[in-house]
């Protein structure tokens, strides 16, 4: 398996940001949201497949970052951290959900699919980027949480071996074994999709 | 293959039918650009000022904080202390000598028959405890125990690491504790700021409030701190709740030990802390899965030579049938320092299986405890060489005899057709019973039917209205209004799939139990949930027939697969053609099932020949001794007879 498409990071979090939340300066706690808002919602949205749940792992993500700033020993490693508590929020808001039944439609779906079916897109290859988008969310779908997660963080958040080891704190020998297993699952899901 | 070389598949199109494709290349950066076409969009604009309001409300230090300034640590040399001392005073009052007023010597469990090789002296580690409100008395083979029973043994010099099942009230949190700055632990049983705080509480009262800080004080000697450590740790998932922020406390018996053979990895500071930390190797949870499978953290990898289930029979091969599997975990590449160091061996850097289970010690070992003392440790299997290494396999002697299976409840027969008729606990314990493909396995208990849907009680929608439970306690209540609710168990629960050729749900009043006899079997494929070689999916069971019900013996299952309307009955079958092998000594019928040739593998059952496809094909499960044409019988074990027209086309047939 070959490493994940180069994707542009997004900047870390100044060190000196950090180290005042760390000592309960509101405001620099605020900038962290504000800051890593987007990069937590998109690896919550992509681990739990629906809007709602990913606003509220997202919110739970802050929360529980705020009550444990202070014990945070390793500032240069927040990324991985915020992470790894993004990671286990977003599995408790789905635990928490399983019982719900009602499907929500995710509002960008709608606009997706119109732009799909007709709706001016701009580029040739636009119309099978969508189909692929929807493919993928609807294959991830029947994937466990667990490989759910790890495909995010390579193929979405583009991190290496080592990276995910860190955040969901598993050896990088298991990282790879089950980066492999998913790639695998994700492959016949979407294969399965393609006949659908 | 790049995206844009890939086959049309309709994109803008209105819907259905959408061509079918050929298998689609998707390499990383298709898969890279649709995961940000899917995902990569900003957060609701809203969020923000929403998430930094909630934050806003939230105070900085919980107001427990000024009590654990240090809290892990402190916290828990406070709980020892306090355990310590309790320890201590129940010792000096109350020694534990086989004269001790009150107590009886049995073996494990209490409700077991003692070893016929263990004295019948005082045994601290298996001796009855006093019962615990609502819990069982027994689970996997372990008394069950209270925290201060539990933590009382801290006294006992041989402790050591006694498996020991104790029960409680499960909390976890990622409180906001402040932790100082300080190197990593160097043992995985050191507790130190870990993300997660577990504990084991005697009561069933939240510790927690909402936001995680502590609800009220609670009493250091009424809450057992929980360490999970696992040969590799899993990502969590749905693997249990031990992974899970749960503020609300959730009735479990945690199955572990203290004296973890890790904590030689602490610090001389911090070792005494670490041997009297509970590490867990099973949190076995309520609502019918007391004790249905070792924590499973096996990750089938395609790299691996041995499966988990092979890794799992090779590990029973070395312990013997009596003892209990707890845990079954893989690491590829890894290097875990606990063994390196305890073996001095090099680097296990290939893949390498870990089954952690327990035996009940013989008598003659050099072991300080006294014989029937459940004994816990590691075995450690290569993966591509199959070999096995570690303490359990070096050290311990399998038992002298056997250690015997629990009767079953009085009022029930104790053999069933040739079969030993087990009790649910040993049954649903792993290691106790074999559970080779299809041999059949008896268990007594009380038969439940509950109403459909409880799918989160049992996990499983499949299996969901059959219940066989250790207790004839009622397990479902009806409101006035008619809404069924189930009840926790008391104690361990068989909950079988139903498959076709298998018994039906006998038509029993719903939720009122009935004393029954089941024969089941395990490792069927069709029920194996969780794919081929998983030593979790493969433990599924599969009910073959509702053998004896309130104390009467029932007749074989008979099943016609839907639409099928053979010309011969299941009773003609059994007695004309099947008859030769029927009329033998000492085999049964199980089940007799009718289907077309073609659709045999509904059944599991594959032919010895050609078969047309639109024959009528009978099959009959036997239990018992197989006969076998020119020569003795077979072994005891179950059979299966196919039978076409008038003849035995083939058979099949496994041994214990």
């Amino acid at each position: 398996m070959g490493g994940p498409a180069v994707r542009e990071r997004s900047h870390h979090v100044d060190r000196a940001v950090i180290e005042r939340a760390r000592g309960g300066d509101t405001d620099a706690f605020e900038t962290i949201v504000r800051e890593r808002m987007d990069a937590v919602y998109r690896l919550s949205l992509a681990i739990v497949g629906d809007e709602a749940d990913a606003r509220d792992a997202a919110q739970e993500t802050f929360v529980s970052v705020w009550r444990r700033i202070a014990s945070l020993r390793e500032v240069d490693r927040f990324d991985a951290w915020l992470q790894r508590i993004a990671v286990n929020a977003a599995r408790m808001t789905l635990r928490g959900r399983r019982r719900r039944q009602v499907r929500e439609i995710a509002s960008d779906d709608v606009i997706r699919r119109a732009s799909a079916e007709g709706v001016a897109v701009p580029g040739a290859g636009a119309a099978r980027s969508v189909d692929d988008a929807d493919r993928l969310g609807r294959a991830l779908a029947g994937l466990s949480l667990d490989q759910r997660t790890i495909l995010a963080l390579h193929h979405l958040e583009g991190q290496g071996l080592a990276e995910i080891a860190d955040v969901l704190r598993i050896p990088v020998g298991t990282v790879k074994s089950r980066l492999f297993t998913a790639r695998r699952e994700l492959e016949r899901a979407l294969a399965a999709e393609a006949e659908r | 293959m790049t995206g844009d070389q890939r086959p049309e598949t309709g994109a803008g199109s209105s819907g259905p039918p959408r061509p079918s494709v050929a298998p689609e290349a998707w390499d990383d950066e298709r898969l890279a650009a649709a995961f940000a076409g899917r995902y990569d969009r900003p957060a609701p604009h809203d969020l923000t000022i929403a998430t930094l309001d909630r934050v806003a409300q939230i105070r900085r230090r919980p107001r427990w904080w000024p009590r654990f300034d240090r809290p892990t640590r402190d916290r828990l040399v406070a709980v020892v202390g306090v355990v310590a001392v309790v320890a201590v005073v129940g010792v000096v009052a109350q020694p534990w000598t086989s004269s001790r007023p009150g107590t009886t010597a049995t073996g494990p469990a209490g409700s077991r028959t003692s070893p016929t090789s263990s004295p019948a002296s005082s045994n601290p580690y298996v001796e009855p405890s006093p019962a615990v409100a609502g819990f069982p008395t027994d689970v996997g083979g372990l008394t069950v125990r209270s925290i201060t029973d539990a933590t009382r043994l801290l006294a006992e010099p041989t402790l050591g690491d006694t498996e020991l099942a104790i029960a409680g009230w499960y909390s976890a949190s990622d409180l906001a504790l402040p932790c100082p700055d300080q190197p990593a632990p160097a043992s995985p049983v050191e507790i130190r700021c870990p993300d997660v705080h577990a504990w084991l509480s005697a009561t069933d009262r939240p510790i927690m409030s909402a936001d995680g800080s502590l609800e009220q004080a609670v009493d250091p000697a009424t809450l057992l701190p929980l360490r999970f450590v696992a040969p590799s740790e899993p990502l969590g998932g749905d693997g249990g709740p031990h992974h899970a922020m749960n503020t609300t406390p959730q009735q479990v018996v945690a199955i572990g030990h203290f004296h973890d053979e890790r904590s030689s990895g602490c610090p001389a500071d911090e070792r005494a802390t670490c041997e009297q930390t509970f590490v867990v190797d099973v949190l076995s949870s309520g609502y019918g899965t007391w004790f249905d499978r070792p924590t499973s953290v096996v990750e089938p990898a395609p790299t691996t030579r041995l499966s988990g289930a092979a890794a799992l029979g090779l590990a029973r091969d070395r312990l013997g049938p009596y003892a209990t599997v707890l845990q079954v975990g893989l690491e590829l590449g890894s290097d875990p320092p606990w063994f390196r160091a305890k073996t001095a061996a090099d680097c296990l850097c290939p893949p390498t299986w870990f089954v952690r289970g327990f035996r009940y010690l013989a008598d003659g070992t050099t072991d300080p405890r006294p014989a029937g003392t459940p004994v816990a440790s590691w075995l450690v299997i290569d993966d591509a060489t199959g070999t096995i290494s570690g303490p359990l396999a070096e050290s311990i002697p399998p038992p002298a005899t056997p250690y015997p299976f629990a009767s079953p409840p009085d009022g029930f027969p104790t053999t069933i057709e040739g079969l030993p008729v087990r009790t649910v606990a040993d049954v649903v314990d792993p290691g106790r019973v074999d559970r080779e493909r299809d041999q059949p396995i008896a268990v007594a208990g009380w038969f439940t039917q509950l109403p459909l849907h409880p799918c989160e009680a049992t996990a499983d929608c499949n299996r969901e209205t059959v219940v066989l439970a250790g207790t004839d306690k009622r397990l479902v209540t009806t409101a006035p209004g008619g809404v069924a609710t189930l009840v926790p168990p008391d104690g361990p629960v068989l909950n079988p799939a139903i498959l076709p050729g298998g018994a039906s749900r006998p038509a029993v009043p719903m939720g009122t139990p009935l004393p029954a006899i089941f024969i089941v079997h395990a490792g069927d494929p069709r029920a194996d949930r969780d794919g081929p070689g998983n030593p979790v999916g493969s433990e599924t069971f599969v009910l073959d027939q509702v053998a004896w019900l309130n104390g009467k013996a029932q007749g074989p299952t008979e099943w016609i697969a839907p639409g099928l309307d053979p010309v011969e009955s299941p009773t003609k079958i059994l007695h004309d053609t099947a008859g030769g092998v029927l009329t033998a000594p000492d085999t049964w019928p199980i089940s007799i099932s009718a289907v077309l040739a073609r659709d045999m593998a509904t059944l599991g059952v594959n032919a010895d020949q050609d078969i047309a496809p639109d024959k009528v094909v009978w099959v009959v499960r036997l239990a018992g001794r197989m006969p076998r044409e020119g020569g003795p019988p077979g072994p005891d074990g179950y059979g299966e007879v196919l039978v076409v027209s008038d003849e035995i086309l083939s058979t099949h047939w496994t041994s214990p």
